[in-house]
């Protein structure tokens, strides 16, 4: 197989061959004419139509010149044909800041192109391609993938070219060797675009425009064409592409915009907007883990249209809600780097405490990777499935934070009793209540922040009901598996104890 | 200047310049490179056309996948010129008929397949015969072809009507059976003597 690493060996050697012959003083008229036309090229104002055509007559007077030189005189046409790639190599290595992703629309396709895969990365699988499971071998995808990946890796058109050739190579081999029926044939390859190079229309457009033109013929210009192919499909990709309705792909669509917003935020630090208000849910629904979560038994041909726009609304909520969490925790860790506020006595226990579980939770991270059997499981049982917290990298990650901003809320609630309720405004009671049990140790502690938190009622007989309506969904999460329970910091011997135990020895507390 | 075959991409470039990338053939008198592209509906047996063409194979669960591969065959013609077809092979599914252009522009053949035993087949045929009257090179040559003629008890598309419809439109017809290997090298030669010969000599 021809991997561009093979490809980049033997045209380094080709291009050694040329830069050996502008040494030699005979060609000083051919180096003086590519020196001066790089020179006259650097200075004039980028044009990409206009750049291409006078690379590409420059390739060809540039041609007719060698082969018209005495250094060239009985060389063979690969000889030849060698000093005319070293040639392109040369010029454009040497242009390429000045004609790669150069136009502003170009720097802007490649982001939406990118963004694109990248959002349909997260949902869109084989099967919506019609790809037949027995293509589904990642490995292989993966091997294609790398091949493409090393576009960016290269400057000369020629070998950005030699990257798709071998990707498409590589996939080829893959359709080759897995038998299928001749149905499944067609649309496998051709479209399914393993990676997410970066800049892959400006590496499209830059070897279309640069690449010599004799040379975009045959099987590598069949091949560019598969990609360019690709890419088009993508950028014009919709439900009716796939084999998929189009409330599922817009909402696939949605939540992977929402995800990757999110990711954005936490990745910017999002600063201080004011939260959103969104609606107290949850209050008045009842704090029953079925009831509550009616689509938990369900099946996918049981849900009726409706269900699905209910399920959509509740999942929006989740997601907005999950946002709003997100930039409320990570205000107050903001604010902490800030003038430090005198840190009351006793609480300084309790942050040390959270700090402690946050650094527990990071360990145990391993330990719950190890159990596949967690993995989603609870997040479904918590009714959160499907948001961005069913990753459950995420959710590590998340609940490390909420650990945190809890920490910090406590420290702040010696000085403002607001703070508590904004970082969990919007959230239903009973979120409050699962997430404050799974980062805090203390229970008094949780029914505090439940206290601060129920708006209705600052009555902590109230907080106590929701608490223990908690601890029964808790139970619930716990009877899918038994692993919750290393959420919750307990002893060694108590956290072999069965979920009902738990409830008493949490329930005996109050 | 030594013009040898095996190169033939370096004597486009000497004797055409910059725009004959864009078209299918290659000006050589005697050995011409053709660009074809292969169109139709999914199933119709495109791949399994060229695959008995180019490799004299018929594999009913079709294990060779050319969907995405690229495959040449150089026939020789009595009056001892050659031609080698560029098959661009392409995906028939709805899904990706918009893509076509990218692989039919420049392209001096067009072969449109479609089932004997499938009505949709041919009108989607007739679909992409008015595509590339529309937006095709205007010299492009174009075979209808009807495939799996060996299923004479299934068909539903009359071979009159693949006549008619071919005639209407100045296209070469034939009807071919990939499985049994029926026409299959008769069409690719009919094909090539159908092609416009550069006019220098």
């Amino acid at each position: 197989m021809d991997t561009a690493a093979s490809q980049s060996s033997s045209s380094s050697i080709m291009f050694y061959d040329f830069l050996d012959k502008m040494r030699n003083p005979a060609s000083l008229n051919l180096v003086k004419s590519i020196k001066s036309f790089i020179v006259s090229f650097q200075f004039s104002s980028p044009n990409p139509e206009n750049d291409s055509k006078r690379v590409q007559e420059f390739f060809s007077t540039m041609e007719a010149a060698i082969m018209e030189h005495p250094l060239w005189a009985g060389a063979t046409d690969d000889e030849f044909d060698c000093s005319m790639e070293g040639l392109e190599k040369y010029i454009m290595t040497k242009l390429f800041s000045r004609t790669f992703a150069i136009s502003p629309e170009d720097v802007k396709i490649d982001q939406e192109i990118s963004e694109k895969i990248h959002l349909l990365q997260s949902f869109l699988r084989p099967e919506h391609l019609d790809i037949p499971p027995f293509l589904q071998n990642e490995a292989s995808w993966l091997l294609a993938e790398k091949e493409l990946q090393k576009i960016n890796a290269f400057r000369a058109p020629r070998e950005k070219l030699h990257c798709i050739m071998s990707c498409c190579r590589i996939i080829n081999n893959l359709l080759l060797n897995a038998s299928m029926s001749e149905n499944h044939v067609l649309g496998g390859a051709d479209d399914f675009l393993p990676a997410n190079p970066p800049q892959l229309h400006s590496n499209l457009k830059y070897i279309q425009l640069y690449r010599r033109q004799e040379k975009m013929i045959s099987e590598p210009a069949y091949y560019f064409t598969n990609l360019v192919s690709a890419k088009s499909f993508i950028v014009q990709l919709d439900a009716k592409s796939l084999s998929m309705d189009e409330i599922e792909f817009e909402e696939g669509m949605q939540a992977a915009k929402l995800d990757s917003k999110v990711s954005q935020l936490e990745a910017l630090q999002a600063q201080t907007d004011p939260i959103p208000s969104t609606r107290m849910h949850g209050m008045k629904s009842k704090i029953d883990g079925r009831s509550n979560y009616p689509y938990m038994e369900a099946e996918p041909g049981e849900l009726t249209v409706e269900d699905v726009e209910r399920l959509l609304s509740l999942y929006k909520d989740v997601v907005t809600k999950y946002s709003s969490l997100c930039r409320a925790v990570r205000r107050p860790s903001a604010t902490r780097t800030g003038p430090s506020l005198p840190i009351p006595k006793g609480r300084d226990d309790i942050l040390l405490q959270l700090e402690g579980q946050a650094q527990m939770i990071r360990e145990e991270k391993a330990e719950v990777s190890n159990s596949g059997a967690f993995e989603g499981r609870t997040i479904n049982s918590s009714g959160i499935a499907g948001s961005p917290l069913g990753c459950s990298e995420n959710s590590r990650w998340h609940r490390r934070q909420i650990a945190k901003g809890i920490a910090v809320c406590l420290h702040h609630h010696a000085t403002s009793s607001q703070l508590p309720s904004q970082v969990f405004k919007g959230m239903t009671p009973l979120r409050v209540c699962l997430v404050t049990q799974l980062v805090l140790p203390d229970v008094a502690a949780s029914t505090l922040i439940i206290a601060c938190c129920t708006h209705s009622t600052s009555s902590l007989a109230h907080a106590h009901n929701i608490f223990v309506a908690g601890l029964k969904f808790l139970r619930v999460a716990l009877d899918v598996n038994g692993l919750l329970l290393s959420w919750i910091r307990l002893d060694k011997e108590k956290r072999r104890t069965g979920p009902l135990e738990l409830t008493t020895i949490l329930g005996s507390t109050f | 200047m030594g013009c040898s075959s095996s190169l033939p991409d370096r004597s486009t470039g000497r004797l055409g310049g910059l725009n004959n990338s864009e078209s299918g053939g290659v000006a050589d008198a005697k050995n011409l490179r053709v660009k074809l592209v292969l169109l139709g509906d999914s199933g119709v047996g495109k791949s399994c056309i060229v695959l008995r063409f180019v490799r004299g194979q018929f594999d009913p669960t079709s294990k060779v996948t050319i969907g995405a591969s690229f495959l040449s065959q150089t026939i020789a013609l009595q009056d001892s010129t050659t031609v080698k077809f560029e098959i661009w092979d392409t995906a028939g599914q709805e899904r990706y008929a918009a893509l076509a252009p990218l692989y039919y522009r420049g392209a001096a053949v067009a072969v449109i397949v479609y089932d004997i035993t499938s009505p949709e087949t041919f009108n989607k045929a007739q679909y992409w015969v008015k595509e590339l009257q529309k937006h095709g090179s205007p010299d492009i040559v174009m075979a209808l072809v009807g495939n799996k003629a060996d299923l004479q008890e299934k068909r539903e598309v009359p071979t009159q009507d693949g006549i008619d419809y071919a005639e209407k439109n100045g296209m070469f017809f034939m009807e071919t059976s990939a499985k049994t290997a029926d026409n299959i090298n008769q069409l690719f030669e009919e094909i090539a003597k159908r092609l416009p010969r550069p006019s220098s000599t």
